[in-house]
């Protein structure tokens, strides 16, 4: 089992596990809006011999109908090799971490947002009930566009967390952070895109303090659209660990690989797999760990 | 040893299979053929046909068009195909247009094409420069200007264009939707709307023929996108593409949350 600090914790999901498992297997929890390209192409008209067997075509300009709401259900389940998180001794076991999403972005002007979020999942291990948690999350931030800087998106925000324990919403751990996201996508085709992101999540006020830490994280994706409804994901995060007490500090990476199949607009079924290895200067808290699974997400936007 | 004589049956038997397999043979030939059967059914003044490594002849109505064939109008020049599964194709001026893929694809290589694809029918597809046009029932017109530039409009149904030299490069077409984009492009450009009455209302493709197959499915495309106007979803702007200077600025600036990528666009 995981050993933090010092201290066996046979029996009782330490907080700080917690932290690392919901970051690890949370449903994507807090929304990454990036920038479409714009739709913009300006040029001039030659003069063709079949103008007239065309036509004139007057351009119709569609107006947005823009949705501030986004509401999102999910329910990702996994086969864990690690359940714990620990350096040795692994135990393995499934867990079903189902979730809702709520998220409200206001659009200020065309290229700025503001975003307030609540998110909450919780986490049931099938064998080893003890380390069920719940995570909340409540946020409320900005969000910047830069079309310019080829749609680069820049992202500040306030995120309040809360882990419970699952029977009684015993607080296990709550944290206070901002996180500063900035993301850069590149449209290679129509159908593929990739994205390169730098995060830093700088934990201002936590109890208890042990778990507490700032996260430095970069990050990348790839994304490619092999028909209209599927679609095959594989991202890679790099998060340095810096922890407030104890002198601590890990190295993480994550890998993960998905396959959506989109069977509405609103409904999507995935097969996901993710990949962590953490290396810290305490060799206690190093671990591997491979998470296998599926889920089915619901989003509607209003 | 058995010295009776063979039966007679089993001789019947075989005459019977073979009999069945020339039907069939005869029956897939028969359909094979009036697929690839086209027809020149309008000529309006300059048109030739023929195998474009020969000298073309001027066309007339009735007259075959094979596969391999090539057709092309001159300055003042219109021509309506019709294929055996009643796809049309109404050639605009100074349009050349070449055949092949057992009459199933056609090489736009300069002018304007209005293409009727009957819904049911088999795929047709229109390709020029690295851009193909393919549908299995819609109403639509493809031109292409030289280097300039290609359009595609679609009045009903839905065309899916690709590039043909890059894999994932597609996107769906959806009536009163305009593409316009380079012919050597190498990413494709989102859709426009445009305004489907009047361009029926203005397009000599149509006026100056027969009414379409498809004519009242248009007519509900126009009655849809006429209620759209009517509730404010679509803007009539001051951009109006028809000659030389006509500044074409299709600006959708606002940004969105993230879309993953996809093979289509559209409404």
């Amino acid at each position: 089992m995981l050993i933090l600090a010092g201290q066996p914790t046979q029996g009782q999901a330490p907080p700080g596990s917690a932290q690392s498992r919901a970051q690890l297997l949370g449903q994507g929890a807090l929304p990454v809006p990036t920038a479409t390209p714009t739709g913009e192409a300006q040029g001039y008209a030659v003069t063709s011999p079949n103008e007239q067997d065309i036509g004139e075509q007057q351009i119709l300009k569609r107006t947005e109908e823009y949705r501030p709401f986004t509401l999102s259900v999910y329910s990702p389940f996994y086969w864990t090799s690690n359940a714990a998180l620990v350096s040795s001794g692994e135990q393995d076991d499934v867990l079903v971490a189902p979730g809702v999403t709520l998220m409200y972005q206001p659009r200020i002007t065309k290229t700025f947002y503001a975003q307030v979020g609540v998110v909450q999942q919780f986490f049931f291990y099938d064998q080893f009930t003890e380390l069920n948690f719940a995570s909340l999350d409540v946020i409320a931030g900005l969000v910047y566009y830069l079309p310019q800087f080829h749609n680069l998106s820049l992202r500040g925000y306030y995120d309040y967390n809360r882990l419970t324990d699952t029977d009684n919403f015993d607080e296990l751990f709550v944290n206070n952070s901002i996180i500063l996201t900035a993301e850069l996508p590149f449209r290679i085709a129509r159908a593929q895109q990739v994205l390169f992101g730098a995060a830093l999540n700088l934990s201002f006020y936590g109890n208890p303090e042990s778990p507490r830490r700032n996260n430095y994280s970069l990050y990348g994706s790839y994304d490619v659209a092999l028909s209209r409804s599927f679609s095959l994901d594989a991202a890679f995060q790099f998060v340095v660990r810096d922890y407030y007490s104890g002198d601590r500090t890990d190295v993480n990476e994550i890998l993960s690989l998905s396959a959506n199949y989109r069977i509405r607009d609103w409904l999507t079924l995935s097969a996901l797999s993710s990949f962590s290895w953490n290396q810290s200067n305490h060799s206690v808290f190093e671990y591997s760990v491979a998470n296998i699974g599926g889920g089915i997400a619901l989003t509607l936007k209003f | 040893m058995n010295n009776r004589p063979p039966s007679s049956a089993p001789r019947a038997e075989r005459c019977g299979r073979g009999l069945l397999i020339c039907l069939l043979l005869t029956a897939a030939c028969l359909s094979a053929a009036q697929l690839q059967e086209t027809r020149v059914t309008q000529v309006v003044k300059d048109v030739k046909l023929g195998p474009p490594q020969a000298a073309q002849r001027g066309a007339a109505v009735g007259e075959s068009v094979r596969d391999g064939d090539a057709i092309s109008t001159g300055a003042a020049g219109r021509s309506e195909l019709t294929f055996a599964d009643q796809t049309i194709a109404r050639l605009g001026a100074k349009t050349i247009v070449g055949f092949s893929d057992g009459m199933r694809t056609m090489d736009l290589v300069e002018g304007a094409v209005l293409f009727q694809i009957p819904k049911g029918a088999r795929e047709g597809r229109i390709k020029t420069a690295a851009i193909a046009a393919a549908s299995t029932g819609a109403t639509g017109i493809i031109e292409r200007h030289g280097q300039f530039y290609v359009k595609v409009l679609v009045l009903e149904g839905t065309v899916r264009c690709y590039l043909t030299n890059r894999v994932g490069e597609s996107l769906l077409v959806h009536p009163g939707q305009i593409l316009i984009t380079k012919p050597d492009v190498t990413a494709l450009p989102d859709p426009a709307d445009f305004d489907i009455a009047l361009v029926m209302k203005t397009c000599l493709l149509v006026r100056d023929f027969p009414p379409l197959l498809s004519q009242r499915l248009i007519e509900s495309e126009q009655q849809k996108q006429s209620v759209l106007i009517a509730k404010g979803t679509y803007i009539p702007s001051n951009l109006v593409i028809f000659g030389r200077g006509t500044l074409v600025n299709l600006v959708n600036p606002t940004p969105a949350p993230l879309q993953k990528p996809q093979t289509n666009t559209g409404h």
